[in-house]
């Protein structure tokens, strides 16, 4: 028997947790609004990100480029799966970088009210494709993404 | 219900993953032919044994493309609907799909599903079956899923083995 040929693909489950002075409706908003999610989502402030599509709906699609120096060389699609207003959001994302496949990622977004505030609960299973190197440091490159969100509360 | 969102559950979803190894003996090349032949994958993947009526099944396999269809066992008072849209396509040797499955408009699961193809052996295949996913019905639905694809794995074997 030939030796098992070696999979093209990595895949890992990452759960993020974070607590934010707002209550769901407020951080579910930050997701639903388009301005809000361009701004929080780039993990640097030199980082350029443009939506050019933002359909949130059940169904629906996004698709946003992002890169440096004005150049766009990461192109995302977002597909919406599932969206119950202020409880949860699951969505699949596809990422090419120069037009080549990188990562598939299911991505489950969940708010629970505490007090006040609203615990966020993302669930991820991320694949990465043809040894693209996202996967190390994949959950290590939402957080500051998850700390920006946080600012459009304060 | 605000349009564009689904009926609130209140059930919080459970998230498992499950892996489905099987060998074929047809080449990988063979194997993924039976996924984008139209055809071939309807007789395989949607009518199966029998015992389902079908209301509706579109198929639109390229990367960008959307599945979509209702269906139920025959008497059954449930509809089921199957939405999925693929990711990502490698011919040949991968699909990367995205997923929901619906009872009555209803989700029951949202998942990411890989299938990988490897040559085994002279002329065979090895497929690699991996599902991630959101379950509404907990872990049981997980195993009855898996359960479900590979029974559906096994009619892709005879639709090989009856189909040049």
């Amino acid at each position: 028997m030939t030796a098992a040929a070696k999979s093209s693909v990595a895949r890992d489950t990452v759960v993020l947790e974070r607590t934010y002075r707002a209550a769901p409706d407020q951080v579910f908003r930050a997701w639903e609004n388009v301005e809000a999610r361009a701004r929080w989502s780039k993990p640097w402030p030199e980082m350029d990100l443009v939506y050019d599509r933002h359909e949130f709906r059940v169904g629906g699609k996004d698709t946003y480029r992002c890169g440096l120096d004005g150049h766009f060389n990461w192109a995302a699609e977002i597909q919406y799966l599932d969206i119950v207003r202020d409880r949860r959001l699951i969505y699949s994302e596809r990422m090419a970088e120069e037009g080549r496949p990188q990562s598939a990622a299911l991505i489950a977004v969940e708010f629970f009210a505490k007090g006040k505030e609203t615990l966020q609960v993302i669930t991820i299973d991320i694949l990465t494709l043809d040894g693209s190197g996202m996967l190390e440091g994949y959950a290590g490159s939402w957080a500051p993404v998850l700390d920006n969100l946080g600012d459009e509360f304060r | 219900m605000a349009q564009g969102t689904t009926t609130e559950t209140l059930t919080k979803p459970h998230f498992g993953t499950f892996t489905i190894e099987r060998r074929y003996s047809h080449k990988p090349e063979r194997v993924f032919r039976a996924f984008e032949d139209n055809d071939a994958h309807y007789r395989w993947f949607v009518l199966g044994e029998g015992g389902w009526e079908i209301d509706h099944w579109k198929r639109d396999f390229r990367v960008g493309g959307r599945d979509h269809g209702e269906f139920r066992p025959t008497g059954h008072p449930s509809t089921f609907g199957n939405e999925t849209w693929h990711l990502e396509i490698a011919k040949g040797q991968r699909i990367v799909d995205a997923y929901t499955m619906t009872m009555d408009g209803k989700p029951m699961s949202h998942s990411l599903a890989t299938v990988e193809l490897f040559p085994d052996g002279a002329g065979g295949c090895r497929l690699v079956y991996t599902e991630q996913g959101a379950y509404y019905g907990g872990e049981e639905d997980v195993r009855n899923r898996k359960q479900g694809c590979e029974d559906l794995f096994g009619r892709l074997d005879e639709d090989l083995r009856k189909h040049a």
